[in-house]
């Protein structure tokens, strides 16, 4: 019965760890957002503890801010790591991207997941307001380190599924006009495929810009920087792809409809 | 009673890792949402998309009306092209500041 017992319990953390790592992608996003609030809710706490300190030299105040300040830095250790975890399933879940970009990011990804390792480690050894100090601006450095390839890489990525996205709407309005053309009545129908068709050469060119930016992810650089901008032409890219598509369904309706 | 002890336990077990694994699957699908049909269908004409209707799930056979095959692109398409669409997302990083 005692057997039986453990042999149950250890079913049950099995099927527990089992349950747990069978993490998606969409799971560990919200995952990563919810480590960026923490990252963030710490920073303004050390920055409070700063503030306070520098009302009231006592020894409380100063290891409130170390202890804080350690805090950040975990925090911003915790976000990477989830943003890294994230971009490793993102890309395990994309059936249809190459495996060359696939590779690349998941061999970032472990390989930086292994420097956050040591990063905490120097993190933990931080006894006082120097050593906070040198730690924090070697994070700062590291940080983009961290991130930088699988920014890059995750930026090709979006960039290559941008650009199927812009041909299958580039074949289905293509089809659609093939066949507007040979109906009556046939003015409302082309003019929206025309809109269609130009907001996608919209979406193309943002899909263009946002690539040569991801390109520019590297170091020396700025690398974060440079990723926030091709963050921006892909989301200006996406806003003219639901254009180019919405016009696309009001045609396709106008056909069903006769013209 | 070691038997119905053992039963109980390996249902625990099993919903356990089914739980897990199938919300996964059910995420990677609605995550990824290309299919095999999605880019450049050819020519697979299918016939059953009306104008309004639901078309959430697939379109089958519930048609009221056979609408005619007016073109080789079809609502369900183009609706699964802008849930592809909606779900490209690009996220900026945090970053840690000096200050």
């Amino acid at each position: 019965m005692k057997k039986i017992g453990i042999l149950f319990l250890v079913l049950v953390l099995l099927a527990q760890s089992i349950a747990v790592s069978a993490l998606t992608a969409g799971e560990a996003r919200e995952e990563w957002k919810d480590a960026k609030q923490v990252s963030r809710e710490k920073q303004q706490i050390h920055r409070d503890a700063k503030i306070k300190f520098a009302g009231n030299k006592s020894d409380e105040n100063r290891q409130k801010v170390v202890d804080t300040g350690k805090d950040v830095l975990n925090a911003a250790l915790d976000e990477a790591e989830a943003w890294l975890v994230w971009k490793r399933l993102e890309a395990e879940e994309s059936s249809d991207v190459p495996d060359d970009i696939k590779e690349d990011i998941e061999d970032d990804v472990e390989a930086n997941l292994a420097k956050i390792d040591d990063l905490r480690e120097d993190v933990d050894g931080v006894t006082n307001q120097l050593e906070l100090g040198l730690v924090f601006l070697k994070m700062v450095g590291k940080y983009a380190e961290l991130l930088t390839d699988v920014a890059r890489n995750s930026g090709n990525l979006w960039v290559y599924k941008a650009n199927e996205y812009i041909d299958t709407i580039n074949d289905y309005e293509a089809k659609l006009r093939a066949e507007a053309e040979g109906m009556d009545n046939n003015d409302e129908i082309l003019e929206k495929l025309d809109m269609a068709k130009d907001a996608l050469d919209e979406a193309r060119e943002n899909v263009d810009k946002a690539e040569a930016s991801y390109e520019q992810v590297v170091l020396p650089g700025t690398p974060l920087i440079k990723f926030a901008e091709g963050n921006n032409y892909l989301r200006t890219a996406k806003t003219n792809m639901l254009s180019a598509h919405s016009s696309l369904n009001q045609a396709y309706r106008l056909m069903l409809r006769g013209g | 009673m070691k038997r119905i002890f053992c039963i109980i336990s390996l249902i625990v077990f099993i919903s356990l890792v089914f739980s897990g694994c199938g919300k996964n699957m059910m995420e990677a699908k609605v995550v990824t949402g290309e299919d095999t049909e999605k880019v450049t269908g050819p020519a697979s004409a299918e016939p059953e998309a009306p104008a309004e209707p639901e078309a959430q799930a697939e379109p089958e056979a519930e048609e009221p009306q056979p609408e005619p095959e007016v073109t080789s692109v079809t609502q369900e398409e183009l609706d699964r092209l802008k849930e592809d669409l909606e779900s490209l997302e690009a996220e900026d990083l945090g970053g840690l500041s000096e200050d």
